[in-house]
């Protein structure tokens, strides 16, 4: 009887275990709702070769120098079906997924909508590229604003060069103010036409374009009308990162 | 937790709950036999995978449309952008899925465990979600037109500018979620739980809520013109500037109701 209840007691000790053990496993269980996590264009590093690259973008396609997107594409694999450009270079346009925009607008978390919404940079509209060479090596990026996205004011698009220079150091910049061309006029006082180089650490080469203007034609003010008109300007900044040969 | 055991049972019922518990352990472990199955699901050599294992599985902008998943974990599975028109999703466990834009059209989702589920923009129409657990879901802008929740569970759920317009929601429970602004136009609610709902400027034109409870439900600027609300429980529901033109109020509670013109029903 005493053989009885003390394996009885043991065998209740071992499924009071189990069951503490399995209530531990149910609270080791991973947080089902984690934040999902986004690449972005500054996770592609010059110099990988393709198939070391992270593939999580979406929108593949080839590039246009910075424009919309031609030919559509599968992967950055297939890099080969996009035109050489001038410097040997074939150039992949690609988008940020938006895992997680839907993600933060489904648990209506509004700054997290705003931060993952579109394709930004620091918080700007931007048409971007991977530059490839012909052995399939990253060789380059561009990022160009991206005059489609209206979530953020287009005026502001120019402002995206003092963040650019911050990121690879105030310092060592070489800018040309390029001087109006026929018609260009200022927007209110404000004339930006400039470009900059920098070398980065011996490796690569910035470049940063960046106009603030009224090209020729556009006016603060509708001939016709008399009015204020709206959106006749050109904002934007062309930034390219490329690997030294 | 052992801090509860004690000894009370015999013999044979502890050596009963403790292999009971052992095989309920070794279930979540993974499972040989079920192995091969989910290798050729996730690598897409097969859309087939009832009762499989897959929690927390990758499967953002798959093409699983058709697939048969019925029955199989998929907790915490990311499903973002997947296409699963007509996919067999009975029984299944998405308990904290993300299923935001996916295309659901005509799928079966009878009886699936979704709490806590992500469908912001997802396409549900005509899908059948009869009996299922969509409790604390977000699914915010979702589309449910036709769709079947006859006897859904959908309590604390956000529902915000969902469409839900000829839907079936017949006996289901909708207590203390947010429809703001949804539309479910010509829905049957009949007979639905709809206590404590916020349902501010949501469109309910033609809907049948005949027997419904609408008790302290937010019909704030709610449209309910045509509406059947016979036999509804509205007491201490919010009406004001809500629309009844041609609603059915016959053998309807108002006790406490706030009216459409701001008087207190007494």
């Amino acid at each position: 009887m005493i053989s009885m209840r003390l394996k009885s007691l043991i065998l209740f000790g071992c499924t009071c275990v189990l069951f503490a053990a399995s209530g531990a496993a149910a609270g080791a269980q991973p947080q089902l709702n984690d934040q999902p996590t986004r690449v972005e264009v500054w996770d592609l590093k010059l110099g990988t070769p393709i198939e070391r690259l992270p593939d999580e973008f979406t929108d593949y396609a080839c590039g246009t120098n910075g424009g919309p997107p031609s030919i559509p594409l599968n992967g950055w694999r297939d890099f080969r079906r996009c035109r050489p450009d001038a410097a040997g270079l074939r150039e992949v346009y690609f988008r940020y997924d938006d895992e997680l925009e839907y993600w933060a607008k489904a648990n209506d978390f509004a700054t997290e909508i705003e931060k993952y919404s579109g394709t930004k940079v620091y918080d700007f509209p931007m048409v971007l590229s991977a530059r490839f060479d012909e052995s399939g090596v990253l060789a380059g990026l561009r990022m160009v604003s991206d005059p489609r996205d209206t979530s953020r004011d287009r005026d502001e698009a120019y402002l995206l060069r003092n963040f650019l220079t911050a990121r690879f150091g105030r310092d060592g910049w070489e800018c040309v103010d390029l001087p109006l061309a026929d018609g260009e006029t200022p927007v209110a006082r404000t004339f930006i036409k400039q470009r900059c180089r920098k070398t980065i650490e011996g490796a690569a080469v910035a470049d940063i374009e960046t106009h603030f203007f009224r090209k020729k034609g556009q006016s603060q003010i509708d001939p016709q009308s008399g009015r204020m008109t709206e959106g006749q300007f050109e904002s934007l900044v062309r930034f390219e990162l490329t690997l030294v040969k | 937790m052992m801090s509860h055991c004690s000894y009370r049972g015999s013999y044979r019922a502890s050596a009963a709950l403790a292999a009971l518990l052992l095989a309920l352990i070794l279930n979540t472990g993974p499972k040989p036999s079920w192995a091969v199955g989910e290798n050729d699901f996730l690598s897409g050599k097969t859309k087939s995978c009832p009762g499989c294992s897959l929690p927390r599985a990758a499967l953002k902008r798959k093409d699983l449309s058709e697939a048969d998943l019925s029955g199989a974990d998929l907790s915490g599975a990311v499903l973002h952008r997947a296409r699963l028109t007509r996919a067999k999703l009975t029984g299944a466990n998405l308990t904290n899925a993300n299923l935001n834009k996916t295309d659901l059209k005509n799928a079966s989702l009878a009886q699936a465990k979704l709490q806590g589920a992500m469908f912001y923009e997802a396409d549900m129409s005509v899908a059948d979600l009869t009996g299922a657990d969509l409790s604390d879901g977000k699914m915010g802008h979702a589309r449910l037109v036709r769709a079947i929740l006859d006897h859904a569970k959908i309590t604390a759920a956000v529902l915000t500018e969902a469409r839900l317009d000829e839907a079936s929601l017949r006996g289901v429970d909708l207590s203390a979620t947010n429809l703001v602004s949804a539309t479910l136009r010509g829905a049957n609610l009949e007979g639905a739980n709809l206590n404590n709902a916020g349902l501010v400027e949501a469109v309910l034109r033609d809907a049948n809520l005949k027997g419904a409870n609408l008790s302290e439900a937010d019909l704030f600027g709610a449209d309910l013109s045509g509406a059947n609300l016979a036999g509804a429980d509205l007491s201490d529901a919010r009406l004001t500037r809500a629309i009844l033109t041609g609603a059915n109020l016959d053998g309807a509670k108002l006790s406490g109701t706030l009216m459409p013109d701001g008087s207190v029903h007494e």
